[in-house]
């Protein structure tokens, strides 16, 4: 009887095992296909990010599977990252790459946020920095000359909710008269609109400083003021290291006065600081994921960072910043998840009462 | 001799089950075809590829895979109007708006592969789209 028993239940295994769907087994990937939601559109900065990353990963993936890039655009970013949230398998086979866009409408609570970064693994995540310029008409030389500085100022913004916050509660911060010109499709439009004297004073991110803004400076009629800075491994931000000889924002807050930044409005701005810069995209895998296929996919992730044909991608296309794997990745954004609720909560009813938004 | 009977019934299952998963309904029905109804398609910021399927599984939903100039996978649903999905005789049709692809330059002069996956990306029909510059 036990061995009827016994040949019986070999049978059943191997009928359910053939009826199975194919699942990932030990974290081998051979012959399977890895689906990278990116919730933008192809071209954007994040789809360039992820094929730049995807050959590496194939190559550095036990199984060397294929990634396929699956763009999703449309709600701002929303739309691709709830459609991880409740349709991604914790099997390895699906993995989602969020950007500061991403980040912000979770912190910002926005309602129509299903995802939820707190239950996710994360794999990877690449920096970006941010350089603030102004006006030289203005008279201002440095940092330094912000000190009392009272003049009104125009800056081109996408809105109070967007990317925006950061140099918008930076210039608050910094007791700058800046008053918020909305209704700009990007930072692209709004050096556009610094070049022709509409606004004057910009940030852009440290790709398109280096290529459009530096020479604006080198023709005199832009003065670099200070970067947002960069996070170190150790998640204190330092001064960003395409414009070494510029203070990062906490560093101009210091020498304007005479004190480091603290408080709700500093914890918040900080946290926004490292989703939307200090690591701006980021590889995540589901909930649930298992250990073994964490473990997998952060193995790999550093191997990538480490191939020195990565590393020239990184030097050419990435801003040269250090990306983060693993654990280091973990701890940067565990900065953001840890903004205490009551600083979070400063910082929306600071963005509904100064610019009139309703944001959740 | 009754040990014997049900041995030979899980035989006969095993082997059964075996042969089918192996060869399914093969030659009952004809391979699942990608066709390229515009397979040379002029780069420009407009172009467009029109696709369609025939020899599908009815219903079933269609993932179409596109390896793009640096060799990159994408999948360009999100691209396609209408979704493709095939009708009950297992045709379909679609169009891709491809000029971002080309706009971006992620689709230069040249011959490329698309591909027809099921939803898992497993891929069931490929064929071939040339690129060419304007004249």
């Amino acid at each position: 009887m036990r061995k009827y028993l016994l040949f019986i239940g070999i049978v059943s295994f191997l009928v359910v095992s053939m009826t199975m769907v194919p699942m990932v087994e030990g974290a081998d990937f051979s012959g399977k296909t890895i689906k990278w939601i990116i919730p933008f559109n192809v071209g954007g900065g994040s789809d360039v990010w992820a094929r730049l990353y995807s050959p590496f990963l194939q190559k550095y993936l036990p199984g060397n599977p294929i990634v396929v890039v699956k763009n999703m655009p449309g709600g701002g970013s929303i739309i691709g990252g709830n459609y991880f949230h409740t349709r991604a398998k914790p099997n390895g086979l699906t993995v989602f790459g969020s950007s500061g866009s991403t980040s912000f409408p979770y912190l910002l609570e926005n309602p129509k946020v299903k995802y939820d970064f707190s239950k996710y693994q994360i794999v990877f995540a690449t920096p970006v920095g941010g350089v603030c310029y102004i006006n030289p008409d203005l008279g201002v030389k440095s940092v330094k000359d912000l000190k009392g500085f009272k003049k009104p100022l125009q800056y081109a913004s996408q809105g109070a909710t967007s990317l925006d916050i950061i140099p918008l509660l930076a210039f608050d911060m910094l007791g700058l008269n800046v008053k918020a010109v909305f209704g700009y499709k990007g930072r692209g439009p709004g050096r556009v609109a610094f070049e022709q004297g509409e606004v004057n004073i910009d940030y852009q991110t440290t790709p398109a400083y280096i290529k459009n803004v530096r020479p604006l400076i080198q023709q005199g009629k832009a003065t670099p003021l200070m970067s947002w800075g960069a996070l170190d491994t150790k998640g204190n931000i330092v001064r960003d290291p395409v414009e070494p000889d510029l203070p990062s924002m906490p560093e101009a807050y210091e020498m304007i006065y005479g004190k480091k930044p603290s408080g709700p409005g500093f914890n918040a701005w900080k946290a926004f600081f490292i989703a939307g810069f200090g690591m701006q995209k980021a590889v995540w895998l589901p909930e649930k994921t298992s250990p073994d296929i964490v473990a997998t996919y952060r193995d790999a992730a550093a191997k990538v960072i480490a191939d020195p044909e990565f590393k020239e991608v990184v030097k050419k296309s990435l801003g040269g910043y250090p990306q983060l794997a693993g654990k280091d990745a973990v701890a940067g954004f565990q900065q953001v998840l840890d903004v205490p609720q009551k600083d979070r909560s400063w910082l929306i009813n600071w963005i509904e009462t100064k610019y009139n938004v309703k944001v959740r | 001799m009754k040990k014997l009977c049900v041995r030979m019934a899980a035989m006969v299952l095993i082997v059964g089950l075996v042969v089918c998963t192996t060869f399914g309904s093969a030659g009952s029905k004809s391979a699942p075809q990608l066709v390229v109804v515009t397979p040379e398609v002029e780069l420009s910021k407009k172009a467009t590829v029109d696709l369609k399927g025939v020899n599908f599984m009815p219903d079933q939903e269609v993932a179409l895979l596109f390896i793009d100039v640096d060799g990159v996978t994408s999948d360009i649903g999100f691209a396609v109007d209408p979704q493709p999905v095939a009708d009950k005789t297992g045709t379909w049709a679609t169009t891709w708006k491809c000029g971002r692809f080309v706009d971006k330059k992620l689709i230069k002069a040249g011959s490329y592969t698309v591909k027809a996956a099921d939803v898992d990306y497993n891929v069931l029909a490929e064929a071939t789209i040339t690129f060419y510059a304007k004249k």
